[in-house]
């Protein structure tokens, strides 16, 4: 035959291995205790069964004490264990004996046991409860006294849970089922019931001395080309007996490094995460876990070395491989307020001081220095700005609303930042690491007082240059503030130096004009910008290139321009409202309100919000309500212009101005001229008065939203986990009775010849009537060749000989008929196997138990 | 493994949350139990695999028969105090002539300090030389997490002999005797070689008088005769055409050339097995078959050796050996003697030739 036609026919390569082979220990010296193996045995099983009676009773606070408990597990444990161990070939009668039995008993006491087993879970759910502060709803009462459904359900547990699970581990001698008596332990753990060390150690002990011994039986002996080696009984007994031997003194030296060495250490570390566990508990833990999970998907890591699609909201940092900006409809903030307001008020988060040419970063730790020694910090700053304001509110010479009280609450807005309103009074609050810029959570759930102005009119801009002009507390302050923010970078803004540098305007209001209408006229706004090539700097690309972005390109653009004009300027991300409602609950700040914009210092003032993108707040409040707008004069022609005298200066000042549009909504109980002067408060609320109008006059903060999600899972985990424990149970089945069909037919291949021919026949016949084609003795050998295309007609001939003798003579078979047969019927159903699908495999081997 | 180190790892992570969470010293002790555990079961393979051995044992089978089952004992020792509840060994199954191997698994449990012998018995349908290679053995833990390789390096090889055919022989006396310079001499029978003496015996009638030896006649106040030797080796070779196209082919020629052999030495005509080994260097094999342990020492060096060549390799072995040591030669192929053999037939030089195939094995065969 060549060598093609072997190939096809898939005939093996001529060399055919006995598949079982029984090793030959005689000259193997020692000596076996056949007592040993049992022994230990034995008391490992008992052992793990007093553990499990423990943890089962446990919870039930049933007084059976120490001996009760060890006494009703071993003794239950120990009757069907030996029960399997002594009469394996009478199972078959007593496992559906017990299983009948025990359904009559379950069926008779139906009430006890259901009412024991609310009780169960009423215990469990109310541990759980007090332990992770769930919200689980417990059974209803039962009016069956609650000594007979302990009682009851004692029974029904030690007759039927223990001995079942252990009858399991013992029967099928298999590692799985003894794990199972652990969970009992680990749920009472899980919920902080006690159990006392001993008893657990038991059955650790218990449960490492079965598995060590489930160990010694032959591993994997139906993978495919396995050689099955049978070793002798004393030799087996040996190997057992020492297994049994060393699984002791393992348990002995682990109880020794766990108990006094390894274990104590442990403890002494959990002592120290007392803030983990009580983390864990109020879902804080679950909830970083989804924040991590969120920064990951929304693409805040701008250290990712390709671009992104950003989401909505505060980020800081790198700005040019941002693509795209997105909007996920997210609840961000809470924000309770007073009173209404429908003008824009900025909160700000992320402050960034230093233009990098990708996005901007924090101040340095050299700056960070001098801006603790500059004099002035967040309280003090927040301080000066509450008095400039004070002062413009009274003198009317711009519209002071306030002041207000306001909650921010973060719920999901990045936790980096806190989130402060323009005008906020925060003057009571320390400066974090820098002393101008606050990173500490100062406003989550703290009731603030705000004064609001509306800066993003011009006049208000002026006003507030005006009344800065005469405060002086800031002269220190102001340098370290011209030293820091006036930077722009010397690399990659040619162009941009080129266009803006040694511009100067007369006001503030002037040059906050001049770069709105320039930015305007050059840029339009798009959320889908694309990232900036490498090697671009980021703000010359959006000015000169694309000419398209969104706020973080404009804010950019707009703080190095104030730079550049001599005005102190940072960039700010944070969030906008236009609108804000009082007393119908707090107002949603969503992640599409997330904004920047440039934030400029005016002197004797503080840092001020200028809106720079255009559309981003109503063209009222961005039209120019000064008396005159002022054009950007050159430096030179300043110096040119003969300097304005005293004389010419009080004329200018004794123009009459038009008056300041207030900007803001009057709210409909109140008369403009009446805004709240009844309660100008100079000084700023104090804490106490702070948590009174709380209490009053704002409604609490809303409750995290990840305890609704645990409740929320808790009603699908029972009916989960009941089928996770049936499917387990099916597997164990059905694994439990391919075996012992595999084992009783390997049974008949060891027999003697007769049987061993006659058993490899039927084989045979099955196997090949599931096929869809009987092989035997009367099958059409042409047909038999087309259908099983690895037999060639010498082996179709033989076995149909080898049947037919079976059937009808007296002839005796030898072993070498014997190995024959076995090894024709192997290989045969090998071949069928390797040619059906995936889905036939498995029935030939789980179902049909062929293989 | 991978699947219970999982496991294993998941269990312990159970254990530490419950730590973390259950205010009591129990979990941190069943924590510590564990992850001792984990370290001591990993610091246990190292001891069991630096006291498992493999070596053969002295009742394996060298030489089988064609058809019967060859054994190959393997003795795995334990000098260890600990118990080995599971190693395994790959065993790869090779046979020497088509190169195709097959793997196998055996696990093995051993006692401490104890052997345990494990035959490996297969049989083969084709002859050859079986190679059993074990190169590592996988040694794990009690609970299966951690698996320690050690390398073995064990090789056996079991020679399968051919079929052996009942052939039908007669040996000519050319074939028997041939009177040139002889590697051996008939123990049993005197001829005419005058290079070796046969014996010395006392003078029968009939006996020439040239071939009295005075001097021991002398001696023994006898009339002494010697007999001359008679050389029987070398008068006929065995030449394989190993140009055959599959396994198949080989077992045929390699059949042959045993039962063809076998049947010569049943006739005690001693005789030389040649083939090519190596066309490209043009190296032959000769082995020269005198008795029945020559005969399994040649064909294990065949079946070893007897790679599927090429060429005939016959032109290029008389051209590198003009004085051929045999007058007789047979060429057992396994090709179409009309067509492929027209190089072996060629008729130029002084030798008897016959070609001898599978189809002619039930023929008598005059050699």
């Amino acid at each position: 035959m060549d060598k093609k036609k072997k190939e096809e026919k898939g005939i093996e390569k001529g060399i055919l291995v006995e598949p079982v082979v029984t090793a030959d220990t005689r000259q193997d010296g020692g000596t076996a205790n056949p007592f040993l193996y049992p022994v230990l045995r034995i008391v490992y099983l008992l052992l793990a069964a007093a553990g499990f009676s423990c943890a089962l009773f446990s919870p039930l606070s049933v007084p059976v004490g120490t001996a009760g408990i060890a006494v009703t597990g071993a003794a239950v444990s120990a009757v069907y264990a030996s029960l399997f161990l002594l009469m394996p070939k009478q199972r078959r009668i007593i496992v559906p004996a017990l299983c009948v039995l025990l359904g009559v008993i379950l069926l008779l006491f139906r009430r006890q046991i259901g009412a024991g087993l609310e009780n169960i879970f009423n215990l469990y759910a109310t541990k759980m409860n007090s332990y992770y502060g769930t919200h689980i709803p417990l059974a209803a009462e039962q009016t069956v006294s609650a000594g007979l459904q302990m009682f009851s359900l004692v029974w029904i547990l030690a007759w039927f849970l223990l001995p079942m699970t252990l009858a399991f581990t013992v029967w099928l001698n298999a590692a799985p089922a003894a794990v199972l008596m652990a969970v009992p332990a680990a749920l009472c753990l899980a919920v902080g019931t006690f159990l006392p060390l001993p008893w657990v150690f038991c059955m650790a002990a218990g449960l490492v001395g079965l598995i060590f011994l489930q160990f010694t039986k032959i591993r994997d002996p139906y993978r495919p080309n396995a050689v099955l080696v049978q070793m002798g009984t004393r030799s087996l007994t040996r190997l057992r007996s020492q297994t049994s031997v060393i699984a002791a003194v393992f348990i002995l030296v682990l109880s020794l490094l766990a108990g006094f060495l390894v274990g104590p250490q442990i403890n002494r570390g959990y002592a120290t995460q007392q803030e983990l566990r009580e983390e864990i508990q109020s879902g804080q833990a679950a909830k970083d876990l989804r924040d991590f999970w969120k920064k990951l998907r929304r693409g805040e890591w701008d250290w990712l070395p390709f671009d992104i699609i950003r989401s909505a909201g505060v980020h800081g940092g790198r700005l040019s491989n941002v693509k795209e900006v997105r909007s996920y409809d997210e609840l961000d903030l809470y924000l309770d307020i007073s009173a209404e307001l429908t003008s824009p008020l900025y909160i700000r988060g992320y402050v960034g001081s230093n233009y990098t040419g990708e996005g901007w970063s924090g101040l340095t730790d050299a700056q960070k220095e001098a801006s603790s020694s500059a004099g002035m910090d967040i309280s003090q700053l927040s301080a000066q700005y509450d008095q400039v304001l004070q002062s413009l509110q009274t003198s009317g010479s711009a519209s002071v609303y306030g002041p207000l009280q306001f909650v921010i609450t973060n719920v999901d807005a990045n936790d980096r930042y806190s989130y402060i309103p323009y005008g906020a009074d925060i003057s009571q609050f320390s400066a974090g690491e820098s002393a101008d810029i606050y990173t500490a959570d100062i406003t989550d759930r703290t009731i603030l007082n705000l004064l609001y102005l509306n800066t993003q009119k011009l006049s208000n801009l002026d006003a507030l240059e005006q009344a800065g002009a005469s405060n002086t507390q800031d002269t220190a302050y102001r340098q370290y503030v011209r030293d820091t923010y006036l930077s722009v970078p010397e690399d990659g803004l040619d162009q941009f130096r080129a266009e803006f540098s040694g511009m100067s305007f007369p006001s503030v209001a002037d040059a906050v004009q001049y770069v709105r209408t320039t930015l305007a006229d050059r840029a339009e706004y798009t959320t889908v910008p694309g990232a900036t090539p490498d090697g671009e700097d980021f703000v010359e690309y959006f000015l000169y290139t694309s000419q398209e972005g969104y706020c973080t390109h404009f804010a950019s653009a707009a703080v190095l321009m104030f730079r550049l004009f001599g005005i102190p300027a940072r960039y700010v991300e944070g969030y906008l409202t236009t609108s804000l409602t009082a007393g119908n609950g707090p107002n949603e700040i969503m992640d599409d309100t997330a904004h920047a914009w440039a934030e400029i210092y005016i002197d004797g003032a503080g840092w001020v919000p200028i809106e720079v993108t255009p559309g981003f707040v109503n063209e009222e409040d961005m039209a120019d309500d000064r008396q005159q707008t002022n054009p950007p004069v050159a430096q030179d022609e300043i110096d040119s212009m003969e300097p304005t005298t005293e004389q010419q200066l009080q004329d200018d000042l004794q123009q009459p101005t038009t008056a300041p549009d207030p900007g803001l909504y009057v709210p409909p109980t109140q008369e403009p001229e009446t805004q709240p002067q009844e309660e100008p408060e100079t000084e700023p609320h104090t804490e106490s008065q702070n948590k009174e109008n709380q209490n009053q006059t704002l409604p609490q903060p809303s409750e995290d939203a990840g305890e609704d999600l645990l409740q929320k899972i808790l009603p699908w985990l029972a009916p989960l986990l009941i089928l996770l424990a049936a499917a387990a149970l099916i597997v164990l089945l059905i694994r439990a009775r391919c075996a012992h069909i595999l084992s009783e037919r390997a049974k008949k291949y060891r027999g003697s010849p007769e049987t061993a021919v006659r058993a490899a026949l039927a084989q045979t016949e099955k196997v090949s009537e599931e096929e869809g084609l009987l092989l035997d003795e009367y099958t059409d050998p042409e047909k038999a060749l087309q259908k099983y295309t690895f037999l060639t007609e010498d082996l179709v001939a033989w076995y149909q000989s080898l049947s037919l003798e079976a059937a009808f003579s007296t002839h005796t078979f030898d072993e070498q008929t014997k190995s024959d047969a076995v090894r024709f019927v192997q290989s045969f159903t090998k071949s069928i196997y390797q040619g059906r699908s995936r889905f036939g495999q498995f029935v030939m081997k789980w179902i049909s138990c062929d293989l | 493994m991978t699947g219970r180190k999982a496991v294993y790892l998941i269990l312990m992570a159970i254990t530490a949350y419950i730590g973390l969470m259950y205010d009591g010293p129990v979990p941190g002790i069943l924590l510590g139990f564990e992850i001792s555990l984990w370290f001591l079961l990993f610091a246990s393979t190292f001891y069991l695999k630096r006291n498992i051995t493999l070596s053969a044992d002295p009742a394996s089978d060298g030489v089988v028969e064609s058809g019967e089952k060859a054994r190959q004992m393997i003795r795995f020792h334990n000098r260890g105090r600990l118990p080995v509840t599971s190693a395994d060994l790959v065993i790869t199954v090779q046979n020497r002539l088509d190169e195709e191997e097959e793997e196998y698994r055996m696990n093995i449990r051993c006692a401490a300090g104890s052997s345990v012998r494990v035959p490996f018995t297969f049989s083969s349908t084709y002859c050859g030389v079986v190679r059993l290679v074990v190169e590592e053995a996988g040694i794990h833990d009690y609970l299966g997490l951690f698996t320690r390789r050690k390398k073995l390096n064990f090789v056996r090889d079991t020679v399968i002999m051919p079929h052996l055919y009942e052939l039908q022989t007669v040996i000519t006396e050319d074939s028997q005797v041939w009177d040139e310079d002889a590697e051996e001499y008939d123990k049993h029978h005197a001829g005419d070689d005058p290079s070796e003496i046969y014996q010395m015996r006392e003078y029968r009638q009939g006996d020439k008088l040239s071939r009295v030896n005075w001097k021991m006649s002398a001696r023994v106040d006898a009339l002494m005769v010697k007999e001359l030797s008679r050389p029987i080796s070398n008068a006929v070779a065995l030449f394989l055409d190993l140009r055959y196209q599959d396994i198949d082919e080989a077992q045929s020629v390699f059949a042959l050339c045993y039962s063809l052999s076998m049947s010569l030495l049943d006739k005690e005509c001693h005789h030389r097995i040649i083939w090519c080994r190596d066309a490209a260097t043009l190296r032959f094999e000769e082995a020269v078959v005198r008795n029945a342990g020559e005969l399994t020492e040649a064909m294990a060096k065949l079946l070893t050796h007897g790679r599927r060549q090429p060429i005939l390799g016959w032109k290029e072995y008389t051209q590198d050996h003009p004085n051929l040591p045999f007058h007789r030669v047979i060429c057992i192929t396994s090709m179409d003697p009309a067509r492929d053999m027209i190089e072996f037939l060629d008729e130029s030089d002084r030798l008897k030739k016959s070609v001898m195939t599978i189809d002619n094995v039930r023929d008598l065969i005059e050699i």
